[in-house]
């Protein structure tokens, strides 16, 4: 029954997908992927979960998402002037395996629309999208001291404060880009990992990809998309998932269940996402 | 003009309030244009790559630097992804620099961390399989054997960090339990996508998360692909002529499992570890209700330290069914049935020397053993482990067949016929429930046995030495037992923050009776000395009160156990009636410190106090071969044995480095000991009489291995050192026996090259006994390797040489090689793999072991498997 809704959800999604505009913002030059591990349940350390990220940088400007969700948004960029139907067919399969977690369905675009602008466009279910634009300092204490080598790159360390946590990072000046994952970034050179003090988020570069032909770098433009701020994601994240808990549970639920111990198991695990990276 | 101004502006400004050096200025194109992000970074001189401050160009190119010291010398770099690195030498006057970059897209060193082969996550440890697997491997076990950590056994067991795994899941369902050898030998590693090492697991839900467990187990996860798979083999051998054959499907769906195999082979191939259920677990037997242990039989042997295969000379079926049907996510039910046909013969040239006080008496005996074993076993199971209850039951019906004659030439040809037939019916439930905020269990189990056991002597034995005025020997010893043995408790835990209070009450209740008697040409010996007609019941009520201590990093545990027994014995035969109780407290002290994942001790303290069997209390002699007698008193013996063990252990499995160390001392006191009376040279009788005794054992232990993955070298080391001390009786006297051992393996697996892969073992063990004045000593070493060249994906050829060197005091040193060649050719994209092998090149004939006791020291000589041509077809059940 699990996998009807989620072939239906799936097919919702994807009537709104076609409602999505493709904007080219720049050229990837460089792709560095990122596995990011984290912690989906604060109290429980062996809900550790895991997702692969990469971080497209152009000349100006930077994409940061989910190797899933940047395979997605192809799919559907090669179908996009298709039948809406035949089109969705035609990738279904591929886009079956093309698991992304919560926490991870968003795309980040630094120095975009305009220079020094951070935009965060997230996914909170199949018809609500939310949109973040903001200017991101972030107060950075460099300690020269602390050196160490990550994947073959001699990295240096940093700190900082960000959205509720305490971060450590390790950057290296060999790749010369003032980027990272997430929306860190303003050190003297590329962040190869970062994770917070609790080690529950976790970014680790483990590829580094030149791209011989520059590569479109796509913004994916919603129809219905709200603005609204980081905090207030945040706290949309938590109402989404607590909505989620009311929809799967209960006496009303249109879900039928083989058994209760199956119905417990799948609120469990929407509980237990308790753990957004961001947190006010 | 503004920029310039604001430029001067800032500059004067900075210079005059803080007085430390500024370096600004724009990055411009060739076309003029602003260039951004690009990191302006000051640095000591041109070489240094440290900086000492830096900037990120913005939108308009403007970027600064503040320094505190002199800049003079310095080295301003610019660096980025789409321009021309640039580096310029700063003048102490100049602090303004506007530069201009060429545009030049830099080439990355592409960098692809290659995922680790061993990932820790939690309590969890993932190896993953096709990281270890080897174009020659085709079983898992093979693979597990390789990855560091782990060691198989000989008998199919699985040992990780020295430790038996608790467990054997095969996608989290434990279908096979304690006889999982079946599938780590036959499941294919292609199938598996990898394995799981679970400390601290937990197998009751109910307990997870609540309980903690010091157990590990395994989980095997298959690639998600894979829902038929198994394995397929078929062989023949030539000179002598051979079979080989083993089917072994197995089905994996969300909702069912099966595993069933048929096997069959005469060519040194074991089927026996596939049925064995037996296993230590804390301390204690298990597996008990579907095991023979058997009264009667053949005089043992002591088989030497080399593969099994070598000297097996078996003619062996196997015919296995397993299915397991999940009826809903967390109820089981499963069926296991075997069938196992084994024959086997052995040919053995056997030295004893006994050690007498007249001085060295030796004996040289030539066995002949043929063995007929047959066993059936079946049972049903239905297991529901919920986190708000445990239930457990299964019912069993074991039967054995077993048969064996044994041919013994010492100048005159003794025949020794064995008849063990077996038959076991057994009940076991295992149920636990929240009780009262905490947790009930309720344990119970019920196991009835039958056995009827014959010893056939031909020509009869112990001529005229029963001194009863008649010319008396004997031909046939019989034994006939019936058991009934029922184990009950009631265990209540509760747990308060850190503290776990375990209450157990119960009891164990057992009945047997017990009949024997010797013919003399099927006459019986109408004797009360020489037969036995016993029943005897006891009931053993427990009350046993733990405490435990349990955080994240320290556990302690205090049991307290108070044991009251209560023993009923009639000696049918001698009329008597023994009535006895006692009280026994066998207190045991656990603790495990953890300093981090990696560092860990444990150390127990132990006393037990326990009763003996009472079927050591026969007062009649039972005839157990052609050379010895025994008989016993008509009192219950009793025994105590306090224990100190010690381990401490390091683990980082994720960098695969292990290391352990270990002491064990054991002291046991017994108020009984075996008096070995001669009755002629080399035949011996055996009284048990009340003497106190002891026996004093101390054990050291390391284990070290590394597993170094860019080398893809696995080096380990294990070394044990046991020293024993203990008192015999011989005619009367009483006398000590001294034994020290020192036993030393190495272990290494090179696989780095493509074309080579590389196995090397290398064991030695030195022994030295002292007893009734006589010093031995033996000195086993063998070396073992295997030799794979890969002439390309295809095609294989593997040397597997074994060298053995072996000497005792006074025997001259042995040395013998044995030598096994294949070839394997797998076509392009088959799943089927054709084989040659030819076993034992040499064709050599024999190899020597030794083995030591208070009274003798064995020294044999076993006969080799000969040279065989054998041609094998393997395949994998399924696309994997």
């Amino acid at each position: 029954m699990i996998k009807y809704c989620f072939l239906f959800a799936t097919i919702l999604m994807s009537t709104c997908c076609y409602s999505q505009e493709f904007v080219k913002i720049d050229a990837a030059v460089k792709e560095f992927y990122y596995d990011y591990t984290f912690q989906q349940d604060s109290t429980d350390h062996t809900s550790e979960k895991y997702q692969e990220m990469v971080l497209q940088v152009g000349e100006n400007k930077s994409k940061f998402t989910a190797v899933n969700k940047l395979y997605t948004d192809s799919l559907l960029f090669t179908v996009k002037d298709m039948d809406p139907n035949a089109g969705f067919l035609k990738i279904w399969p591929q886009l079956q395996a093309l698991r992304i977690h919560k926490f991870c369905t968003y795309n980040i675009y630094k120095n975009y629309p305009q220079k020094k602008n951070v935009r965060f466009v997230g996914d909170l279910g199949s018809k609500k999208t939310l949109m973040v634009d903001e200017e991101i300092n972030i107060n950075w204490k460099i300690e020269t001291q602390k050196d160490t080598t990550i994947s073959g790159y001699s990295c240096q360390m940093a700190t900082c404060n960000f959205a509720g946590r305490d971060y450590i990072a390790w950057y290296t000046m060999e790749i010369p880009v003032s980027d990272g994952p997430y929306k860190f970034h303003g050190l003297p050179g590329l962040i190869v990992r970062i994770s917070d003090m609790k080690n529950q988020h976790i970014f680790q570069m483990y590829k580094v990809k030149n791209c011989d032909t520059s590569k479109d770098m796509l913004f994916v433009a919603e129809n219905n998309i709200q603005e609204t701020t980081a905090p207030k994601f945040a706290k949309a994240m938590k109402a989404h998932i607590a909505d989620m808990y009311r929809k799967y549970g209960g006496s009303a639920s249109p879900i039928q269940y083989k058994s209760p111990e199956q119905e417990s198991k799948v609120l469990r695990n929407i509980r237990s996402r308790n753990n957004y990276i961001e947190r006010y | 003009m503004q920029k310039v101004f604001l430029t001067l502006f800032l500059n004067l400004f900075t210079l005059f309030l803080f007085s430390q050096s500024t370096i600004q200025g724009y990055l411009l194109t060739d076309k003029k244009e602003s260039v951004e992000g690009i990191v302006v970074s000051l640095h000591a001189d041109a070489n240094t790559k440290k900086f000492l401050a830096y900037s990120i160009s913005n939108a308009e190119g403007f970027y600064q630097l503040n320094y505190d010291d002199d800049i003079e010398g310095k080295a301003l770099r610019l660096r980025s992804l789409m321009y021309r690195d640039t580096c310029i030498i700063l003048s102490g006057v100049k602090h303004e620099y506007n530069i201009s970059l060429k545009e030049s897209i830099k080439m990355l060193k592409e960098v692809k961390v290659k995922s680790t082969p061993i990932i820790g996550k939690g309590d969890t440890v993932t190896y993953i399989t096709a990281a270890f697997a080897q174009k020659r491997d085709f079983s898992i076990a093979e693979v597990i054997n390789r990855m560091p950590g782990f060691e198989l056994m000989d008998n199919g067991k699985v040992l990780y960090h020295g430790r038996e795994i608790e467990k054997y899941y095969i996608e989290g369902s434990d279908l096979l339990e304690e006889r999982y050898a079946l599938a780590n030998k036959n499941l294919p590693h292609k199938a598996v996508a990898s394995v799981d090492v679970m400390h601290n697991h937990q197998s009751k839900k109910i307990f997870e998360n609540r309980i903690a467990s010091d157990q590990t187990s395994l989980n095997i996860k298959l690639k998600k692909s894979v829902a038929f798979t198994g394995r397929g083999e078929l062989g023949a051998a030539y000179k002598p002529w051979g079979r080989y054959v083993n089917l072994t499907p197995m089905m994996f769906t969300k909702k069912y499992q099966f595993i069933g195999s048929y096997q069959s082979n005469n060519i040194g191939s074991d089927l026996s570890d596939q049925m064995s259920g037996l296993r230590y677990k804390n301390g204690k037997l298990e597996g008990e209700e579907k095991m023979h242990f058997s009264f009667l039989g053949l005089p043992s042997l002591h088989y030497p330290n080399i593969k099994k295969s070598r000297y097996l000379d078996n003619d062996a079926n196997l015919v296995t069914i397993n299915g397991l049907r999940k009826l809903n996510d967390k109820t089981e039910l499963k069926i296991n049935s075997a069938y196992l046909s084994d024959n086997i013969d052995e040919l053995k040239n056997s030295e004893t020397s006994y050690y007498l006080d007249e001085g060295l008496y030796k004996t040289n005996e030539l066995y002949e053993n043929r063995f007929k074993n047959r066993s059936f076993f079946t049972d049903l199971n239905l297991r529901k482990n919920l986190s708000s209850v445990y239930l457990n039951n299964k019912i069993g019906y074991i039967q054995f067949w077993d048969k064996s004659k044994a041919i013994i030439q010492e100048g005159t040809t003794q025949q020794i016929n064995a008849r063990t037939p077996h038959r076991s019916l057994y009940n076991i439930l295992d149920c636990t429930l929240p009780f009262f905020k905490g947790f009930a269990s309720f344990y119970s189990s019920v196991d009835l046995n039958e056995s009827d056991e014959d010893l056939t002597f031909t020509p009869n034995v112990f001529n005229n030495i029963l001194e009863y005025g008649e010319d008396i020997s004997v031909n046939k010893q019989n034994l006939k037992n019936r058991s009934f043995v029922s184990k009950n408790h009631f265990k209540f835990t509760k747990k308060w923050h850190a503290f776990i209070l375990e209450s157990l009450v119960g009891f164990n209740y057992e009945s047997q009776e017990l009949e024997s008697s010797m013919y003399s040409s099927e006459e019986i010996l109408d004797f009360d000395v020489l037969s036995n007609d016993i029943t005897w019941n006891k009931t053993d009520y427990v009350f046993n009160p733990c405490l435990k201590y349990e955080t994240s990093d320290l556990k302690l545990s205090f049991d307290l156990p108070l044991n009251y027994y209560f023993f009923k014995y009639n000696d049918h035969k001698y009329s008597s009636q023994i009535r006895q109780d006692k009280v026994l407290f066998n207190p045991r002290f656990y603790l495990k410190y953890e300093w981090n994942s990696a560092f860990d001790a444990r150390l127990t303290l132990s006393e037990v106090k326990s009763m003996g069997n009472p079927n050591s209390m026969l007062q009649g002699n039972i005839v157990y071969d052609h050379r010895s007698m025994r008989s016993r008193v008509a009192q219950i013996d009793e025994s105590k044995s306090r224990s100190f063990r010690l381990n401490i252990g390091y683990r980082d499995a994720i960098n695969g480095l292990f290391m352990r160390f270990g002491y064990n001392k054991r002291i046991k006191e017994k108020d009984f000991i075996l008096d070995k009376s001669i009755l002629s040279p080399g035949v011996f009788q055996y009284s048990l009489i009340e003497k106190e005794n002891d026996v004093d054992i101390n054990q050291l232990t390391g284990d070290f291995s590394l597993y170094l993955s860019n080398l893809h070298l696995n080096l380990a080391l294990k070394s044990d050192f046991t020293n024993q001390k203990s008192d015999y009786l011989l005619n009367g006297d009483l006398k000590e026996f001294k034994l020290n051992s020192y036993k030393n393996h190495f272990k290494l697996n090179f696989d780095k090259w493509n074309f080579l892969a590389l196995d090397y073992g290398y064991s030695i063990l030195w022994g030295r006994q002292e007893s009734n004045g006589n010093k031995t000593k033996s000195t086993e070493q063998v070396h073992t390797a295997r030799i794979c060249y890969y002439f390309n994906s295809k095609q294989w050829l593997e040397l597997r040489p074994e060298y053995t060197i072996f000497s005792q005091s006074e025997n001259k040193t042995q040395e013998s090689l044995f030598t096994d060649l294949i070839y394997s050719f797998t076509p392009k994209g088959s799943r089927f793999s054709y084989l040659l092998e030819c076993k034992n090149i040499f064709n050599s004939k024999n190899v020597y072991s030794s083995f030591n006791s208070d009274l003798s020291s064995v020294y044999s000589e076993f006969n080799l498997r000969p040279r065989a041509f054998v041609a094998r077809v393997r395949f994998s059940f399924g696309k994997n």
